[in-house]
């Protein structure tokens, strides 16, 4: 088949595991992916498309495999996918240049099958580092087929694929028997895995032995992961304060100019308080995102980040979970949704259901407006003990995880986790504009969440928090006809302004939301909700973050407080009583309902299909949200109880 | 006595806005979109 004449080439990525193949397919579809499976195999490949000029590349993720050969589902789904039905026209092997050998079995099979191929060859940049240099040129004749390096995970990005697919080659190679395989893997080793600065590599070599053995340490090890943490995000408090009052401030500026050009009513409250309300109740901690994934980024750059994988296997084996799920529960904390995906790669079943069942405990990125919110609540211009709460959320997330795995593994799932095998990649200075390309990926992912799922939410809860309306109560009538004979006008004025809130608040109360909300009132008032953060609650449990959008939104149509920022305005509300809306025993309740709370709907639904059935998704949410209810109330009343009110 | 201010032509205006963010949102989430794993960063 010439390439270069079809309009769509249908491509597949196959590789071993952590090797690069999901990076290089998301920098080539660029997030326009669905996943796929294949009939007679439990695996996922994910498909995406991309357009380069007249040429569609129609890309196939394969799930990671060291064999086509091994009797487990990523094997199967692989097999079937190049064998069977629509099997791709070509092919693009990756192969990690830290771990060549390892890629051999895999690289000889595909190039059996006889199917155009190219080669790239990740991680060169990480084998210099340990004084190893591949000669590309000797790979590409040796193999006979095109080879491309991408020296570091950036550099994939920058790859022109589609001339490169243009020049893939169907390899001429067949291995008889496992002598000649062996013979030709040794051959192929010696010619392109050449030796580099030997002395220069060894003493680095053994400065990263000394610096493993202190970041490794059993005790010492724990120790320094937790102040690093700590040290993380009591930064991030302090470094996003001035730019969150920046935003802050700016959406203020908007609400205030739009309300004086325009008449009060309907569509003036839907603007104000639906939607600049809701997506500016979002968007303010933009900022804070934004530094904590930088500065998680430059720590994984330094390679200090796989030493914490290291250290937390020894954790986690106790619990029984295998070294495997470290890389999907720490991808849970960016989103519960690619990690569970990930578990693919855990080999067994009774692992992966495992880990699928416990890692939305770790605290995904949708879960940070909510702390920051209530953390900001119980600890103002506090920047150090609001960085350790938040510490203590990522822990209290951490550790129910494990201890809920613990469970799963004696009473659902019962038997020993397989051991781990890990490459630690060397010591680095880390790169700066990589670690700022990844924290603006984030942030922009969080900008387009808040400007689509958000802001329909947003519009909805303010419609269902505005209706039906309710005519003024007596006790308006009558605070409106005191104001009206009061001849002290600042008096009046004041009698007004209470006459106002009275009737806003009757308002929301009397709505569809409020309905609700007072409905719910009795199963959350334990962990400290009333009913406006009960209606917050509810609508938060399509999305966590929704919480802060969905009080702003509830704020902005019971009270009067468009001048306010977010914080404030959750500060000076009041609940019916007139008692403070979330007083610090109430934060503190909220919050660790937070930190525990099986409370998104697509990872349900991920749950739902990764793990084979409903009962999984069901067993989670309910267990997740028992959790939740039961140590969010204990908090609470602990708190109480100690004279925090 | 709760009621709809159906006289209001602004209260026809907000509702068709509601009940199009309603059409969308679950339009969205049929298709993979917001609130899917498509929003969500690679890891």
């Amino acid at each position: 088949m010439d390439l270069a004449t079809e309009a769509t080439i249908r491509m597949a990525i196959v590789g071993n595991p952590n090797v690069g193949k999901t990076t290089l397919f998301n920098a080539l579809v660029r997030g326009s992916s669905r996943v796929t499976n294949h009939p007679g195999s439990t695996a996922n490949a994910v498909v995406g498309e991309c357009r380069h000029s007249t040429k569609t590349l129609r890309v196939t993720d394969l799930p990671g495999t060291y064999s086509l050969q091994l009797d487990l589902p990523e094997a199967d789904l692989c097999r079937l996918h190049l064998q069977e039905g629509e099997a791709p026209e070509v092919l693009c092997c990756v192969i990690d240049a830290m771990g060549l050998g390892r890629n051999l079995k895999l690289l000889a099979e595909v190039l059996e099958m006889r199917i155009p191929l190219v080669v790239v060859v990740t991680k060169t940049e990480e084998a210099m580092l340990r004084g190893q240099r591949i000669d590309i040129a000797a790979l590409e004749e040796y193999l006979g087929v095109p080879v491309v390096e991408a020296a570091h995970k950036s550099m994939v990005r920058k790859l022109d694929f589609v001339s490169l697919l243009q020049k893939a080659r169907v390899a001429h190679f067949i291995a008889e028997d496992p002598e000649a395989f062996k013979h030709w893997g040794t051959e192929l080793q010696a010619r392109v895995s050449l030796p580099v600065n030997p002395r220069r590599a060894k003493l680095r070599r053994q400065r990263d032995d000394r610096l493993d053995r202190v970041f490794t340490h059993p005790v010492i090890g724990v120790v320094i992961f937790s102040v690093a943490m700590s040290l993380i995000f009591g930064s991030v408090f302090w470094l996003a304060q001035t730019p969150m009052e920046w935003i802050d401030g700016f959406f203020g500026v908007v609400a205030q100019s739009l309300s004086a050009r325009m008449d009060q009513g309907p569509v003036h409250d839907l603007l104000v308080d639906g939607v600049i309300g809701g997506v500016s109740g979002t968007l303010v901690f933009l900022p804070q995102i934004l530094m904590l994934f930088f500065l998680v980024s430059l720590l994984e750059e330094t390679g200090y980040l796989a030493r914490a994988a290291f250290v937390a296997d020894r954790w986690l084996r106790p619990f029984g979970l295998p070294g495997h799920a470290f890389v999907p529960l720490l991808s849970s904390h960016a989103c519960a949704i690619p990690a569970i995906m990930s578990t693919r790669l855990i080999p067994d079943r009774r692992d992966r259901i495992a880990t699928i069942l416990v890692a939305p405990f770790l605290s995904c990125s949708a879960r940070l407006p909510v702390y920051i919110l209530l953390v900001g609540i119980l600890f103002p211009g506090d920047p150090i003990l609001a960085g350790c709460t938040f510490v203590g959320c990522y822990l209290l997330g951490a550790f129910a995880a494990v201890a809920s795995a613990g469970l799963v593994r004696v009473l659902l799932v019962p038997g020993a986790s397989m051991p781990m095998v890990m490459d630690l990649p060397p010591y680095r200075i880390p790169s700066v504009p990589e670690a700022a390309r990844i924290a603006m990926e984030r942030g922009w992912s969080f900008l387009t969440r808040a400007g689509s799922v958000i802001l329909l939410i947003c519009i909805l809860l303010w419609w269902m928090s505005s209706y039906p309306a309710t005519p003024e109560s007596s006790n308006v009538v009558a605070l409106r006809s005191a104001s009206q004979i009061q001849v002290d006008p600042a008096l009046a004025a004041e009698i007004t302004a209470q006459a106002d809130a009275l009737a806003l608040r009757e308002s929301a109360a009397a709505s569809y939301a409020g309905q609700m909300g007072k409905l719910m009132e009795p199963v959350l008032a334990p962990v400290g909700a009333d009913w406006q953060l009960s209606v917050a609650v509810m609508a938060s449990f399509a999305a966590r973050e929704v919480f802060v959008s969905s009080l702003n939104v509830l704020l902005g149509v019971s009270e009067d407080v468009e001048d306010q920022t977010t914080l404030e305005r959750v500060r000076s509300s009041t609940r019916d009583d007139g008692s403070p809306l979330l007083p610090l025993s109430s934060a503190g309740g909220l919050l660790v309902f937070y930190v525990l709370a099986m409370q998104c709907m697509p990872t349900l639904a991920v749950t739902r299909r990764e793990a084979g059935g409903i009962h999984w998704a069901l067993l989670q949410f309910g267990w997740m949200t028992l959790w939740a209810w039961v140590l969010g109330t204990l908090t609470r009343s602990m708190l109480l109880w100690f004279g925090v009110a | 006595m709760s009621f709809f201010p159906i006289e209001d032509p602004q209260f026809w205006i907000v509702t068709m806005v509601t009940v199009g963010a309603v059409i969308v949102f679950f339009w969205r989430r049929k298709g993979g979109g917001g609130g899917s794993c498509k929003d969500c960063p690679e890891r």
